[in-house]
C-alpha cells in the first residue's frame, strides 16, 4: 500500500500548488463553446468548428449533468455532416453523444467503424473500450485499452481506461497508480478533468474504506472545480460513511440545486431518511419513483437506483427483479449483474442468483458490497464455505462500510465461534 | 456505487494530442516512431555475402543481415552521442517456410557502462599518453581511444546476440518464451563481450577505424556480428521526394526522369540528403544453412532457397493486468516498429494506419493488402505528371513479388504464403561480382539485387519509383518515362566497405559534410 499512499500524496500536493485562484471564470467547456462559436462565425462553411462545438456541448454535459446539451451537440453535428458527410471527427463526436446517452450498443458499432477507418487513432480505441466496458465486454475492452497504452505509452485516455479496468479486475492499487499518472499529466487549466480524476480516485478510496483519504481528494476536486456535481455526490457518500447524515443531506441539496437527476434525487432521499427527515424523504422518494419509472425502458435511466429502491424502501422485490432483468438485457457489466443477482436473491431464486454472481466475480472485481451480496447468496445456497469466504473478503476490503453490520450479522450466523471471539474483544 | 465510466469519453479530447507527423524516407515514417527515435528503424538489408574480388557464380555460403536504427545522427552531436537503447529489444527475423512467421530470430540487447562517470563527455582522448594536469602526473584526458578498454570510451556499450529457433506453427510473439524451441547466446570464443562501436567524434579523440575493425566479431560457428554507429548507408534526395515529389530538373527536362546517361552513371545529380549523417547499425553474417528450413544451402531453383526477412524493435509494455506478487507494471514487449521491404510504410501505407502497421506482425498483413495492391503514391505521382505518366490500374498484381513468395525471386513451386511485407531473398542466387552489379538490381538485370534481398548499393528509391509507380514489371509499362524515374541520387556519398559488415565509417563529427543542393555533387537547386 506504500505506492498507494505516495500516489495520494503526489496528487494532494499537486492540487495545492495549482489551486484555482480566480472567481467564477468560464469553465473549460464554456471556453470551448465560445471558441467554437467564434470559429463557426469565421468559417461557417467548414465542418470542423461544428464538430468542435458539438464536443464542447458534450463536455458541458459532463460538467453539469444536464443531458439537454446532447441535443444541442446533435444539432451542430447535423450542420457538420451537411458540409462533410460522414466526416471522422463528426462521427467521433456522435459516438461521445451515444455514450453520454448510454446507448452503448449504438456507440460500440459506431466506434468500431471509426476504428476501422483510422486504426492509428488512439481516441477511437478509447471509444470502443468505453462501450465495451459498459456492455461488460471486458476482454475486448482490455485489449483495446492495452493497445492504447502500447501505441502511445502513458497517454491520459489510455491510463484512465486502464485505471477503470484495473479496478474491475480487483487491482485497486494499480488503478490508483494509473489515475495518479493521468492526473499529473492533465493540464492545470483543465480543471473539470482534474476534478473528475480526483473524484474517481476518491470513489476508489471510499470503496476500500479510506474515507479520510477520499474526503481530502474530494475537497481538492471541489477547490479546482467548485460545485462539481460528481464531487458533491461522492463527498455526500463519504459523509454517510462517517455517519454525518445531515452533512450528506446538505451536500446533496447543494448538488441538486443546479441540475438534479432521478439518481441524484434518490441519493438525496436516502440521505434524508438516514438523517431522520422522514417527511421530506417520503416526498423525495415519491418524486424519484415517479420520474424513474417513466424512463425504465430508456437508455438513459435510473434503473440501478430503482432496483435498490424496490429492494429496500419500496418493498417490491418482484418489480425490482423485473427492472433488473430489463437492465441485464441491455448491459452485462458487473454492476448490472450484481444488481440482477441481488434481485434474484430477494425473490428466492438462489441458484440463478449464485450463477449470476459467480459470473460477475469471475471478472476479478473486489468490492465490499458485491462480496456481501455474494456471501449472502452463497449462504442461502447452502455453500457455507463460499459464503464465509466472501463475507470475510467484504469485511477485509472495507470494515467500515455502511453494510459492514449486515455482513457481520450473516457471518455470525455462519461462524458463531468467531462472533463470540469478536464480541469478547 | 457504479463508477462514472461513461464520462471517460471526454478525456479523448483533453488528454491527448496526436499529430500525424510528415512522412520522411524510412526515417521517422510513422507517428509512433517519429516519437521514439531510438526504436525507429531506418533500413533493413539482406543479401548473399560477397568479397571485393568475388568471382561470378561463386556458390553462396553466407547471408548478411543489417538492421539500421536511430536516423539522422549528426556525428558532432556530443556529449553523449548515440548509444543504442538498453530498453529496446532489437530483432532480425527469418521466415524459412513461407508462412510469414519467424522461424529463426536474432535478438540483440545492449548494456551501458560508464568508465569515467564524472567526466562530462562520453568520448574523450588525445595522443598516445593523454594529457596531465599542468605540472603534475595526474591524468586528466585519457589517451586517444584505439580499443574498447580505453577509459576515454567513457560511455561504453556491450551487447548480446541470442539466436532463437521458434517452434513450428507457433506465433512469433516478441520474447514470448513459450514460442521458443531453442535459444543460443552467441559468444566470442574467449568469452569476451561484444562491444558496440561508438560514433566517430573526431580524429583527436579516437582512431575510429581501429575501433570499427575491433568491433567485428567472428565467432566459431561461422557467424559474424557487428554493432555500432556508422555512415548512414541510405541515400535519397529526401527534400525533393517529400516536397510532394518535387524532383529536380535534370538532363531530361522532366523532373524525376533521368536521361540514359544519367541513369547509367555512377555519380549523383542531386543532393544526398542523408550525406554526412550517421546511423546505428546491427549487422550479422550467418551461414546459410543456419537459416534455411532444410539446414542446407539450397540451389536457386529450390523452393526452400527463398527466405523472408524482417526487423523489429520492441519495448517493454505497461500492462493493464499486472503480474502479482509483487505487482509488476511491465510485461512482455510491445513492438514499436518493423521493416521488411524499404519504403512500404513510408510510401504505401496510409497515414491513419502507419502505427498499426508498425506494431503488427507480417502474418497479419492481409489487412493492408489494399495499400499494397493499390499504392496511393502511384496515383499521386500520376496526378502530379498531369497525364504524361501512365501508371497501371489497381489491383497491382505486378507488385505481388514484393509481398508474397513469387517469381522472379522465389523458384517455381515455392508456396506463395500470405500477403506479408518481408524482404525476400533467394539464398541460392550467387552474389554478383561488384564490377557487374547494378544499382537497379533485378530490373537492371542483376539477379542478386533488390527486390531479391537488398544490398547496400541497391537504389531502392529509383527501383521503387519504377516498380511501384511506373509498373515496369508489366512489360507494357516498361518504357520511357516509366523506366527512367529517379531522384538523381544514384549512390551513397561515401563508398561502402567490401567485406562484412560492408558499412562505411561514421563521418567524423569534427569534419563531416552534408551535401546540399547547389553544391558540387549536390545537383541543382531548381
Amino acid at each position: 500500500m506504500k505506492s498507494l499512499a505516495s500516489a495520494l500524496l503526489v496528487v494532494l500536493l499537486a492540487s495545492v500548488v495549482s489551486a484555482q485562484v480566480s472567481l467564477n471564470p468560464p469553465t473549460p467547456a464554456q471556453q470551448k463553446i465560445t471558441w467554437a462559436q467564434a470559429a463557426i462565425a469565421a468559417h461557417p462553411d467548414h465542418s470542423q468548428p461544428y464538430n468542435d462545438l458539438a464536443v464542447a456541448y458534450v463536455h458541458r454535459a459532463r460538467e453539469t449533468a444536464d443531458t439537454s446539451y446532447y441535443g444541442q451537440a446533435e444539432a451542430e453535428l447535423q450542420k457538420s455532416f451537411q458540409i462533410a458527410p460522414n466526416n471522422v471527427e463528426g462521427q467521433r463526436a456522435r459516438t461521445m453523444i451515444l455514450l453520454g446517452r448510454k446507448d452503448f450498443s449504438g456507440a460500440l458499432d459506431l466506434a468500431k467503424s471509426l476504428n476501422k477507418r483510422t486504426p492509428d487513432d488512439v481516441l477511437s480505441y478509447g471509444l470502443v473500450a468505453d462501450a465495451d466496458m459498459e456492455l461488460g465486454n471486458y476482454k475486448d475492452a482490455e485489449l483495446e485499452a492495452q493497445w492504447m497504452l502500447d501505441i502511445r505509452p502513458g497517454n491520459v485516455p489510455g491510463l484512465l481506461r486502464g485505471a477503470h479496468l484495473r479496478r474491475l479486475f480487483g487491482d485497486a492499487e494499480g488503478s490508483m497508480d494509473f489515475f495518479s499518472q493521468a492526473y499529473q499529466q492533465t493540464p492545470p487549466t483543465q480543471v473539470e478533468d482534474q476534478a473528475w480524476i480526483l473524484t474517481e480516485m476518491a470513489d476508489l478510496q471510499l470503496s476500500i474504506g479510506n474515507t479520510d483519504g477520499a474526503e481530502e481528494l474530494l475537497h481538492s476536486a471541489l477547490e479546482k472545480f467548485p460545485g462539481y456535481f460528481l464531487s458533491l455526490e461522492t463527498l455526500a457518500r463519504a459523509q454517510t460513511a462517517k455517519q454525518q447524515d445531515l452533512e450528506a443531506v446538505e451536500l446533496l441539496r447543494w448538488r441538486n440545486k443546479a441540475f438534479s437527476t432521478s439518481a441524484s434525487r434518490y441519493a438525496l432521499a436516502e440521505a434524508l431518511e438516514r438523517a431522520g427527515l422522514k417527511v421530506e424523504a417520503d416526498a423525495t422518494f415519491a418524486e424519484f419513483e415517479q420520474d424513474a419509472r417513466r424512463v425504465i425502458h430508456a437508455d438513459d435511466n435510473a434503473n440501478a437506483e430503482l432496483i435498490r429502491y424496490y429492494l429496500g424502501r419500496g418493498h417490491n422485490s418482484k418489480e425490482a427483479l423485473r427492472i433488473a432483468a430489463i437492465e441485464r438485457e441491455r448491459q452485462h457489466d458487473v454492476y448490472t449483474q450484481d444488481a440482477y443477482a441481488w434481485a434474484l436473491y430477494a425473490n428466492g431464486q438462489f441458484p440463478q442468483a449464485q450463477k449470476e454472481m459467480e459470473e460477475a466475480l469471475g471478472v476479478g472485481i473486489r468490492e465490499a458490497a458485491i462480496f456481501y451480496h455474494a456471501g449472502a447468496i452463497a449462504e442461502r445456497s447452502h455453500d457455507r464455505a463460499a459464503a464465509t469466504r466472501y463475507l470475510k473478503e467484504s469485511l477485509a476490503l472495507n470494515p467500515s462500510a455502511e453494510l459492514a453490520g449486515a455482513v457481520r450479522e450473516v457471518l455470525d450466523r455462519l461462524t458463531p465461534a468467531s462472533a463470540t471471539s469478536r464480541h469478547s474483544h | 456505487m457504479k463508477p462514472f465510466r461513461s464520462c471517460l469519453a471526454l478525456f479523448l479530447i483533453a488528454g491527448i494530442a496526436v499529430q500525424p507527423s510528415l512522412i520522411a524516407s524510412n526515417h521517422r515514417e510513422a507517428p509512433i516512431t517519429a516519437l521514439d527515435h531510438k526504436a525507429d528503424i531506418t533500413d533493413l538489408y539482406a543479401f548473399v555475402s560477397y568479397s571485393a574480388d568475388q568471382a561470378a557464380n561463386t556458390r553462396p555460403s553466407k547471408v548478411t543481415l543489417i538492421l539500421c536504427v536511430d536516423p539522422f545522427l549528426e556525428p558532432g552531436n556530443g556529449p553523449t552521442w548515440f548509444p543504442f537503447d538498453p530498453d529496446v529489444l532489437y530483432q532480425i527475423h527469418v521466415d524459412n517456410d513461407h508462412d510469414a512467421r519467424a522461424d529463426v530470430s536474432f535478438q540483440i540487447r545492449f548494456q551501458t557502462q560508464y568508465q569515467l562517470p564524472n567526466v562530462y563527455s562520453a568520448l574523450a582522448g588525445i595522443g598516445d599518453n593523454g594529457a596531465n594536469a599542468p605540472g603534475t602526473s595526474n591524468l586528466v584526458v585519457p589517451p586517444q581511444i584505439r580499443d574498447f578498454n580505453n577509459p576515454g570510451l567513457n560511455l561504453r556499450q556491450t551487447y548480446t546476440v541470442t539466436m532463437v529457433r521458434n517452434r513450428e506453427g507457433f506465433d512469433d510473439r516478441d520474447d514470448d518464451r513459450d514460442d521458443v524451441a531453442e535459444a543460443t547466446q552467441l559468444t566470442n570464443s574467449d568469452g569476451s563481450p561484444f562491444f558496440a562501436v561508438p560514433a566517430n567524434n573526431g580524429p583527436r579523440t579516437m582512431d575510429y577505424d581501429a575501433l570499427y575493425n575491433a568491433g567485428v566479431h567472428h565467432l566459431e560457428n561461422g557467424i559474424s556480428v557487428f554493432a555500432g554507429t556508422v555512415d548512414d548507408p541510405f541515400w535519397i534526395d529526401l527534400g525533393a521526394a517529400f516536397d510532394t515529389a518535387n524532383f529536380r530538373h535534370l538532363g531530361s527536362g522532366i523532373p524525376g526522369v533521368l536521361t540514359a546517361a544519367e541513369d547509367a552513371a555512377n555519380q549523383n545529380f542531386a543532393s544526398d540528403t542523408v550525406s554526412g549523417y550517421a546511423v546505428n547499425a546491427i549487422a550479422l553474417e550467418v551461414p546459410i544453412q543456419m537459416l534455411t528450413r532444410t539446414s542446407e544451402i539450397e540451389p536457386p531453383t529450390s523452393p526452400d532457397a527463398t527466405i523472408g526477412v524482417w526487423g523489429t524493435t520492441s519495448r517493454p509494455r505497461v500492462m493493464i493486468r499486472r503480474s502479482p506478487n509483487p505487482a509488476q507494471n511491465f510485461g512482455p514487449y510491445r513492438q514499436v516498429q518493423r521493416i521488411g521491404n524499404p519504403l512500404i510504410n513510408e510510401l504505401v501505407v496510409g497515414i491513419g494506419s502507419k502505427d498499426r502497421f508498425s506494431m503488427d506482425k507480417p502474418k497479419n498483413d492481409s489487412q493492408f493488402a489494399n495499400f499494397f495492391l493499390d499504392p496511393p503514391i502511384a496515383r499521386i505521382v500520376e496526378a502530379l505528371y498531369g497525364g504524361a505518366l501512365k501508371v497501371p490500374a489497381a489491383p497491382r498484381t505486378d507488385l505481388l513479388p514484393l509481398v508474397t513468395y513469387a517469381a522472379p525471386i522465389a523458384a517455381a513451386g515455392t508456396p506463395t504464403g500470405p500477403v506479408a511485407d518481408l524482404l525476400r531473398l533467394n539464398t541460392g542466387v550467387p552474389a554478383t561480382p561488384l564490377p557487374n552489379a547494378t544499382r537497379l538490381g533485378l530490373i537492371g538485370g542483376d539477379p542478386a539485387g533488390f527486390p531479391n534481398g537488398r544490398r547496400l548499393y541497391d537504389d531502392v528509391v529509383d527501383i521503387t519509383l519504377r516498380v511501384a509507380v511506373g509498373g515496369v514489371l508489366i512489360p507494357t509499362f516498361n518504357h520511357f518515362p516509366n523506366n527512367r524515374l529517379g531522384d538523381g541520387v544514384n549512390l551513397n556519398d561515401v563508398p561502402y566497405r567490401t567485406q562484412f559488415p560492408y558499412l562505411a565509417d561514421c563521418p567524423s563529427g569534427r569534419d563531416r559534410r552534408h551535401i546540399d543542393p547547389g553544391e558540387a555533387g549536390g545537383g541543382p537547386v531548381n
